[in-house]
């Protein structure tokens, strides 16, 4: 079974998938204590992609998991001939909890920070985006500010004289917040390819100032002043452009 | 009686299926989604004398049907290993170690460090994520050099793991007069991608080795070519199972022990219905799983 609903410009979409396990708790309502934001899920359909692909948690609410994914992957070719959502976690580790932080985050880095702000009712928020459309999909709390291009995150932020900040986005975005806030307590939510999504393949290797970590095992939230090098994941991330061209072939 | 039961140099494996070297480390994160009961054996990931960060990211890149990885054997070094890992391995399955190094008294003292905590040693001659001048697999004298000096320190059956990217009865030849008891046809594939927006590689390193389905059939005639070659010697066949299906082709093929790798890393809690899809099949053909080891050369089964 499966629930989903694109943006309007067709760059996104929320994926709903149930959600049934209850560990020990008999009342589904405690459901939401098994599953923490910063946490990942292995998603794949019954017939591919063959690697699952790890998506944050967006949200989890009445037994339902929701996935804010961007379009033109390898895993949303699958997921347009298949009825049946697989999912595999939840993997990683919760995002620390700050004290009054100040979230931010571009394009389907919203995922996490998204459920984040949810679960512990943060208000203070920079969400990006390259347009509206993506407003309309996403459900951003009235208190945050959004922005389109041209007008940046960060170009709202650096203005916030927070403590505390968490930020996921793209590298660049990444990469710009480090620099910016390079004084500040920030975190980063780091994306990287994997294969097991458990810590057994050490394929989502990152450079730290301690020694190699993983993504999946020892992340995907990182303290910014840890990471040797943000730009690292840039071709990894960037991988999808393969994927969107062949779907462009396959459509004409 | 264990239909699946096959005896190989002496070891007795409860079935044929044997986690490959890697995909699921040293067996820490593994054993929380399946007991080692029920797998034949379990092969770690690659030991060396010295701790090894591995390669530089991106170290992974998907493909239709498989995936690309350049991690570059990383572990954390034989002193680490002797110490702390290797008296851990689970006794309920045949307990593999795979070792790596670059000249002969590495891994003749590697094998001499290791034997006592394992059933079987794998000599890994063919990463193709380490060497710049390429697998060691590729020079016949090394790897012979190699073996025999492994051969000398123990009684334990040897594997030796070749690469798909040579002459595999070649590179069986040379491991089989050198002292080797089974051949693991194969490691991974060497190839790469590009991301055509900005015309450089995805891996950091250019080339990765490629797993996954995607290379069975490859891997199939490698191991239906090396058992043609040298019946009596056995063979692990190594590459993109996913089905008890794919594991009764490498038996037909001529394997005796059919490893799991990717399989492993994406799907650990998917490997018993393997298992017992391999016991249904031998239970609806009345046969054991000896019988069809190398079924495709005696013109099929009887």
């Amino acid at each position: 079974m499966k629930d989903f609903k694109y943006s309007k410009d067709g760059e996104f979409l929320l994926v709903d998938v149930p959600y049934d396990d209850f560990g020990s708790a008999k009342d589904t309502s405690k459901i939401r204590e098994n599953v923490f934001p910063g946490q990942f899920f292995m998603v794949k359909t019954p017939v591919g992609p063959y690697v699952p692909r790890p998506f944050s948690v967006y949200d989890l609410k009445d037994g339902m998991l929701r996935f804010l994914i961007k379009s033109g992957g390898e895993f949303e070719h699958f997921f347009k001939n298949s009825s049946k959502i697989v999912i595999d976690g939840p993997f990683g580790n919760p995002m620390p909890i700050l004290e009054h932080p100040l979230l931010l985050s571009g394009g389907a880095g919203y995922a996490p920070i998204h459920f984040y702000a949810m679960r512990y009712e943060f208000k203070e928020m920079v969400v990006g985006a390259r347009d509206e459309a993506f407003f309309e999909l996403v459900d951003v709390p009235t208190s945050s500010v959004s922005t389109v291009e041209p007008t940046t995150v960060l170009d709202v932020a650096k203005f916030s004289p927070l403590e505390n900040v968490i930020a996921c986005g793209p590298v660049p975005m990444l990469e710009k917040t480090a620099e910016i806030f390079k004084d500040r307590n920030l975190y980063l939510v780091m994306e990287e390819k994997m294969a097991c999504g458990r810590g057994m393949c050490e394929g989502c290797a990152i450079m730290t100032k301690s020694g190699i970590k993983f993504v999946c095992k020892d992340g995907p939230t990182f303290p910014a002043n840890e990471i040797m090098d943000v730009s690292a994941g840039h071709s990894a991330v960037e991988e999808n452009s393969n994927e969107q061209i062949e779907d462009h072939d396959q459509r004409r | 009686m264990n239909k699946l039961k096959i005896t190989i140099k002496g070891v007795e494996f409860k079935n044929p299926i044997v986690i490959a070297s890697g995909p699921a480390g040293f067996g820490e994160e593994f054993f929380e989604y399946l007991s080692p009961s029920e797998i034949g054996g379990f092969t770690t990931k690659t030991v060396t004398p010295f701790p090894k960060d591995g390669n530089k990211p991106p170290r992974i890149v998907y493909v239709r049907s498989g995936l690309l990885n350049s991690i570059g054997l990383q572990n954390p070094g034989i002193k680490i290993f002797e110490s702390r890992i290797a008296p851990k391995l689970p006794k309920t399955t045949r307990r593999i170690i795979s070792i790596g190094g670059e000249s002969p008294d590495d891994f003749s003292d590697l094998t001499s460090r290791i034997e006592e905590f394992c059933d079987m040693l794998e000599i890994n001659l063919s990463c193709p994520n380490v060497h710049s001048k390429g697998v060691i697999a590729a020079d016949g004298k090394l790897s012979k050099d190699i073996i025999s000096a492994c051969r000398e320190r123990t009684n334990k059956p040897l594997i030796v793991k070749i690469s798909p990217d040579l002459n595999v009865v070649e590179q069986s030849r040379v491991a089989k007069e050198s002292g080797a008891d089974i051949i693991n046809v194969a490691n991974s594939i060497q190839g790469t991608r590009f991301n055509v927006e900005t015309g450089q590689p995805f891996l950091k390193r250019i080339n990765g080795g490629l797993s996954g389905p995607a290379f069975m059939p490859i891997i199939l005639w490698k191991v239906y070519q090396v058992k043609e070659a040298f019946p009596d010697l056995p063979i692990i066949g190594l590459g993109g199972v996913t089905t008890s299906r794919d594991v009764v082709e490498y038996a037909i093929a001529g394997a005796s022990l059919v490893g799991v790798g990717a399989e492993a890393m994406i799907n650990p809690k998917g490997i018993p219905a393997i298992v017992r899809g391999v016991g249904e099949f031998l239970k609806r053909k009345k046969m054991n799983f000896e019988d069809i080891v190398g079924a495709a050369h005696k013109g099929g089964f009887e």
